[in-house]
């Protein structure tokens, strides 16, 4: 079915039955068991799914969960996952999604699933499935407990209707729950469909978390309401991912720009897909090229936890366009680019963007379900990206890095995300990311950190030398410092007020010689 | 003369202790120990890392077909694969 097709029948439907009728009309509309959600151990036809999803919900009944509980959902990507995201959004119930948490790891791995108002804890079993596992089965692979911190004083941050949350960290580390009412999130699925135009004839490698909105709003569902049939790969590296090519045989992929990179080192043929799909930090234009070299056609995407899609662009538009912007903004998104406050720098048209989306988020809310306001969160109306951003040609968007990771060097406004793009594209280097220091003679000081490929004997400052002669002077860190990785966040992002404690540590020791 | 697989294990756990990125001793690297999760807990770039490595030492250039996690099992199923290539 079409979006245009889903929209008809979802404007006469309530939220609590939006995902019912779109599971249903899927499983109706895909015949011959031709599209199924796989992982290395299941298949699961999409004409199957209504009856898995009874079953799911039957377990819940019989563990005592009332329509009426918020559940917190630890998934990591499988079929069996996929089925329990499923049967909540199917059943209408509140809840949140969360990473399965590692050994030993839920008292500090996954804080928010302490909140008071969710009174259940809903695991999917681990990613190695032991014998007698069966998709028809739910007990064999959900666990349910109490959630310890339940507060029976405590409300789910709603009305009567039901709501998902997702953990919303931003790159600077402050968790937060984004709360999304079902119907706005809904659109926010079709918007997807409509952009990507999934089909039955689409086989779609998705080893990116349907924990997070990206991967559920904008790659399960949508995918799954056009019919097209996906592959879940959970902790996916070069290896488990060339081994699920071959086996499932995707021509669609949803890749972060990290595994966008890792699929450009480590594999050594190219393979053609229909189109792959990016999402998330700017990556660079040589990765963009070299990807669409081994595999065609490359489009990025943008969007939020919050907003949910913002912008996408599309498979015929021209190149230069795919590569340098992120599309035309979606159905019910409205945008503007304010000046960066006086004494940042305002040189150029680069300013913060901000949204109004007819079908983003409610709020936020803490861990208690009290309506969160954090401050600078929006202006008016207005949601603030906090993302930096120009108006790219023919109503595209450019979005250039976070406003808080740019600095005021020799009067420019530069994207700290600006000179990680250039460092990257020097040899040998892996990863960076470039953190500011203090002020020097050029404005606003720039450490950058590098991981290095192995065998190649470099030192920061050959590497600051090699950086000089390919980019404007303005733009060239103090100083580069190798690592052997960079502090990351649970997220996979960099940690910034790690690298921020790095880079004060260096500036001090260094004043300290 | 067939590649003997036990030298490139040996040269292998010379490669891999010598590389200052994987912070890896000789005594933690044994033939049969998992080189990802439950062993040496190689990550994604660790594997890149490694698959840089063993093509630079051994002068060679992996197939996608040989990029496998049973390939990279252990040391010595990864020297078993290297052993066929350098043979061809």
């Amino acid at each position: 079915m079409s979006s245009e097709s889903y929209n008809a029948m979802a404007s006469a439907l309530p939220d609590r039955q939006l995902f019912r009728s779109l599971f249903h009309a899927v499983a109706r509309n895909t015949n011959n068991n031709a599209s199924i959600l796989a992982d290395s151990h299941h298949q699961c036809a999409y004409s199957e799914i209504p009856e898995r999803l009874d079953e799911i919900q039957r377990f819940l009944t019989e563990s005592s969960v009332n329509g009426g509980d918020c559940i917190t959902l630890e998934i990591n990507n499988s079929v069996r996952a996929a089925l329990s995201v499923l049967a909540l959004l199917d059943a209408g119930y509140s809840f949140m999604t969360l990473p399965v948490p590692g050994q030993g790891a839920r008292a500090g791995g996954n804080a928010v699933a302490a909140a008071a108002f969710s009174r259940w804890i809903l695991t999917v079993s681990a990613d190695k499935p032991a014998n007698g596992i069966s998709l028809s089965a739910p007990a064999t692979y959900l666990s349910i407990e109490p959630n310890p911190h339940f507060d029976p004083a405590s409300r789910i941050p709603s009305d009567d209707d039901p709501r998902l949350f997702f953990r919303t960290s931003g790159s600077l580390g402050t968790a937060k729950l984004a709360a999304f009412s079902y119907r706005p999130f809904f659109k926010n699925v079709l918007n997807a469909l409509e952009r990507r135009g999934f089909d039955p004839s689409h086989r779609l490698a998705l080893p990116t978390p349907i924990f997070h909105s990206y991967g559920l709003g904008a790659g399960l569902l949508p995918a799954l309401a056009g019919g097209a049939s996906i592959d879940l790969q959970a902790r996916s590296n070069i290896l488990k991912y060339l081994e699920r090519e071959e086996v499932f045989e995707p021509n669609v992929a949803y890749v972060t720009p990290a595994f966008c990179e890792t699929l450009i080192r480590g594999r050594r043929s190219g393979r053609f897909y229909e189109f792959m799909v990016t999402s998330g930090d700017r990556i660079s234009e040589s990765a963009f090229r070299r990807c669409e070299d081994l595999h065609g056609p490359l489009v990025n995407q943008y969007g939020t936890t919050e907003m949910g899609m913002v912008s996408a662009s599309e498979l015929h538009m021209p190149y230069d366009l795919r590569c340098r912007t992120v599309g035309r903004p979606v159905d019910g998104v409205e945008y503007r680019i304010t000046e960066i406050p006086a004494g940042e720098g305002t040189e150029g048209t680069a300013g913060e963007l901000q949204i109004r989306h007819a079908y983003g988020f409610d709020g936020y809310v803490d861990l208690k379900g009290n309506t969160l306001v954090p401050p600078n969160a929006f202006d008016g109306d207005w949601y603030r990206t906090g993302d930096l951003a120009t108006m790219g040609p023919e109503g595209t968007l450019v979005v250039l890095g976070r406003c808080d990771l740019s600095v005021n060097r020799d009067g420019v406004l530069l994207p700290l995300a600006e000179v990680e793009s250039r460092m990257r594209e020097l040899e040998g280097v892996d990863e960076v990311a470039v953190a500011p220091g203090p002020a020097g003679i050029r404005g606003r000081g720039l450490l950058a950190f590098c991981v290095m490929s192995p065998k190649l004997e470099v030192t920061g400052q050959q590497l600051r030398a090699t950086y000089a002669t390919k980019a404007p002077r303005y733009s060239v860190p103090d100083t580069v410092h190798l690592l052997s990785a960079l502090p990351k966040l649970e997220s996979g992002k960099v940690d910034r007020q790690a690298l921020a404690k790095l880079a004060q540590e260096i500036v001090q020791a260094g004043a300290a010689d | 003369m067939a590649t003997n697989v036990d030298a490139v294990i040996q040269k292998l756990k010379t490669t891999l202790a010598e590389e200052p990125l994987l912070n890896l001793s000789a005594d933690q690297i044994g033939d049969d120990v998992a080189l990802m999760e439950g062993g040496l807990d190689l990550d994604s770039i660790g594997i890149l890392d490694v698959i840089g490595l063993v093509e630079t030492t051994f002068n060679f250039q992996f197939e996608d077909a040989d990029l496998r996690m049973e390939t990279f099992e252990n040391l010595r199923s990864l020297a078993q694969v290297i052993a066929r290539r350098i043979d061809g």
